[in-house]
């Protein structure tokens, strides 16, 4: 892989919200990372579901702002884009594991294909959109916060 | 992303957690498509002979996975009639098979937030259905395992418990996966190359085939059982969903 990775900040993104997930991105707005938490088991999970997956109980969610600090879990390297995305590859989508323990797929910037690693440290990256929300990315995280 | 690319992240994750020898899962490409060579119903464009370094050169689609590890779409259809003994007896059928073990699990450690992506639940259904059919895996005669990625063929054989987690690789590298060989695995061309023109019910028919004895020049010796499985769907951050188990026996 020495071809340098592109980023996909320009395909254009319609994403549907559900009820459920409304306060993730209502956070987004102000580029907070604000996800699930199950207070009787003292978990988080993601992505936002109606319940707790712990306890199958709506009662036992609230929203907990984190930092969207992670380490690289996976990753890939997209060469045949779906086609929204076609045109841009090669570009990478990692899946991290934020420092509360739960996994976050999305696109990866800033970053070239040499230092992609499982394990690699990475930060948020927000990516602004049309509605006022951001999509969150990740980007290497190099230095002490 | 994309079924390649979730499978991308499944292969990575595996690699960076046990290692893996890419030059494996071309053997089993290569021993898949000699088996299309060998069934005349496989899609015709799929009836190419391949080595381990088309595998290894064929151009990536979702890094790691290469062109030669995904299924193809095809047009085609597959069937099978379903009926009681005694309807077949009255219908004068002396080649029947039996399904004698059979288990599925849905939403594999589904309480959990975290979990082991190289781990499905053919783990637990896999034991389910060889349990119902009284059998161990050692006594399994060939096997068609749901083959939409050839990484999911190497997790099955970790999952169901030829081999131990990790050791998927190995296990491939000890044994030959011929129709003649030690393991006969897909052995009509699997999805990946006789076609997915009707999900997996290529690799059903194929082990009813092989069980009737009426798969011609690729007929395995062994033809006491077979074990098929399915897959279904891949869930955000975690294994496929839905896996599917299934235990035949010639009557």
């Amino acid at each position: 892989m020495s071809k340098a990775l592109n980023d996909t900040l320009g395909v254009k993104r319609a994403i549907k919200h559900f009820d459920f997930s409304e306060p993730y991105w209502e956070g987004t707005k102000q580029k907070k990372l604000v996800i699930q938490y199950c207070k009787a088991t003292g978990k988080y999970q993601h992505f936002p579901r109606p319940v707790s997956i712990f306890t199958g109980r709506r009662r036992d969610i609230e929203w907990r702002e984190v930092s969207g600090k992670g380490v690289v879990f996976s990753y890939t390297v997209a060469q045949r884009g779906t086609p929204a995305f076609r045109g841009l590859e090669p570009y990478a989508v990692v899946s991290v594991t934020l420092d509360v323990g739960v996994n976050f797929i999305a696109n990866i910037v800033n970053c070239t294909a040499a230092e992609l690693k499982v394990g690699m440290k990475v930060k948020p990256y927000w990516h602004p959109l049309d509605d006022g929300t951001h999509l969150l990315m990740f980007q290497p995280d190099n230095g002490p916060a | 992303m994309g079924p390649p690319g979730a499978f991308g992240l499944l292969s990575r994750r595996y690699e960076a957690q046990y290692g893996l020898d890419y030059r494996m899962l071309g053997k089993l490409a290569v021993t898949q498509r000699n088996h299309a060579l060998l069934n005349e119903n496989a899609c015709e464009k799929l009836r190419v002979p391949i080595t381990i370094d088309d595998y290894m050169n064929s151009r990536m689609i979702a890094d790691p996975i290469r062109l030669l590890d995904c299924v193809m779409r095809a047009d085609g259809a597959a069937g099978l009639m379903m009926m009681s003994r005694k309807r077949a007896k009255q219908k004068g059928l002396s080649k029947t098979v039996i399904p004698i073990g059979y288990a599925e699990l849905t939403n594999f450690k589904g309480g959990e937030n975290l979990v082991d992506v190289t781990k499905s639940g053919h783990e637990i259904c896999g034991k389910k259905a060889l349990d119902a059919a009284g059998l161990t895996i050692k006594d399994i005669a060939s096997f068609h395992p749901y083959d939409d990625f050839i990484i999911a063929i190497l997790l099955q054989f970790e999952a169901f418990g030829f081999c131990k987690a990790g050791a998927g690789v190995q296990f491939i590298r000890d044994h030959d996966f011929s129709y003649n060989g030690d393991l006969p695995l897909n052995t009509g061309g699997g999805q990946i190359s006789a076609g997915q023109a009707a999900c997996s019910s290529h690799n059903l028919v194929e082990a009813v085939r092989q069980l009737q004895g009426e798969a011609g020049k690729r007929q395995v010796k062994d033809t006491s059982n077979a074990l098929v499985t399915g897959i279904g769907w891949i869930n955000y951050g975690r294994n496929w969903g839905s896996s599917a188990a299934l235990v035949l026996v010639p009557e």
